[in-house]
C-alpha cells in the first residue's frame, strides 16, 4: 500500500512538473520560426577584421589610414555611446551579390562610465570596407 | 473527499512550481547563453519578424514603454509601409549577451515595389527582453 502511495505521489509530482512547464510555455512562447530565406554565413573578411583589431587596439592613426572620412564618421556614430572599447567580437558574416556584411559586437565603457555593448556591421566589397552601419 | 485530494493537489502544485521554474531557467539558458555560445533570442526574432510583417502591436510590446503619440506614429508608419517592400531573406548574424543586455545582428534583403533590391544589416540592442536600440 505504501509503495503504491509513493509511486502515485511521484507520478502526480511528475505530472505537476509537466503541467508547470506547459504553463510556463504559455507565458513565454518559444521563438517563432523564421518565415524567410536565410543566407549562408561566410568567413570573416580580412578587411573588416583589420578594422576590428584597430578598434580594440585603440589605434586612431591606423583607423585614419584605413577608412576614409565618411566611413570614419559613420563608424563614430555606430560605436556611440562607447568612448573606450576594450573588446570586439566577430559574430558572423553573410554575402549577397559581392557585398559581404560582417557583424561585430563591441563592448566597453560609455562616457558615463557604465559598461555598454553596440553592434557594428562593416560592408566589404572587393576586399575593401565600403560601408559602416 | 476534499481532505483525501488535498495531499495529491499539494504534490501536483509543488511539481508544477518546479516545472515552471525549470522550464523558465532552461529556456533562458538555451536561448541566451547555451552550451554553444550566445544564440538568437526569441524576443529579437519576434521583433524582426514583426518589423518585416508590419505588426506595430508586437513591436510596441517588445519596446520600452513610450507615450501615446510615439505609439500612434508606429501604427501610422506600419500602415503606410504595408506592401511597399517584400522581404526576401532574414539572416541572423549572431550576437552577444552580457547580463541583461544583449546585442543581436541581422542581415535583411528586401525588394521594393520598383524592383530595387536592398541588402542591409540591422542591429538590435535588448535590455531585459525589450528592444532599446535599433540601428
Amino acid at each position: 500500500m505504501n509503495r503504491l502511495r509513493a509511486g502515485l505521489s511521484i507520478l502526480v509530482f511528475v505530472a505537476g512538473i509537466g503541467g508547470g512547464s506547459a504553463v510556463q510555455q504559455l507565458f513565454d512562447p518559444p521563438s517563432p520560426p523564421n518565415p524567410y530565406r536565410t543566407l549562408p554565413l561566410v568567413p570573416e573578411p580580412a578587411a573588416s577584421a583589420q578594422v576590428a583589431s584597430l578598434l580594440v587596439a585603440n589605434d586612431a592613426i591606423g583607423l585614419s589610414r584605413t577608412l576614409d572620412i565618411q566611413l570614419l564618421q559613420r563608424l563614430a556614430s555606430s560605436i556611440e555611446p562607447l568612448v573606450d572599447i576594450d573588446e570586439v567580437f566577430f559574430t558572423g558574416a553573410t554575402e549577397r551579390d559581392g557585398d559581404i556584411l560582417s557583424a561585430y559586437v563591441a563592448g566597453g565603457r560609455a562616457g558615463t562610465g557604465q559598461r555598454a555593448s553596440v553592434g557594428i556591421v562593416l560592408r566589404v566589397r572587393d576586399g575593401k570596407v565600403i560601408g559602416v552601419n | 473527499m476534499l481532505a483525501a485530494v488535498r495531499p495529491w493537489a499539494i504534490v501536483f502544485v509543488l511539481g508544477g512550481m518546479l516545472g515552471f521554474v525549470l522550464s523558465a531557467i532552461g529556456g533562458e539558458f538555451v536561448e541566451e547563453r547555451a552550451l554553444f555560445g550566445p544564440s538568437e533570442s526569441a524576443s529579437s526574432r519576434r521583433y524582426m519578424i514583426s518589423l518585416l510583417e508590419h505588426e506595430p502591436q508586437t513591436l510596441i510590446a517588445l519596446s520600452p514603454k513610450t507615450d501615446v503619440v510615439s505609439r500612434a506614429l508606429q501604427f501610422r508608419g506600419a500602415e503606410e509601409a504595408q506592401g511597399t517592400v517584400t522581404p526576401l531573406s532574414l539572416t541572423y548574424l549572431g550576437g552577444r549577451t552580457a547580463g541583461s543586455l544583449s546585442v543581436h545582428i541581422y542581415a535583411l534583403e528586401l525588394r521594393s515595389n520598383d524592383g530595387r533590391r536592398q541588402f542591409f544589416p540591422l542591429a538590435l540592442t535588448l535590455l531585459e527582453g525589450k528592444v532599446i536600440r535599433r540601428e
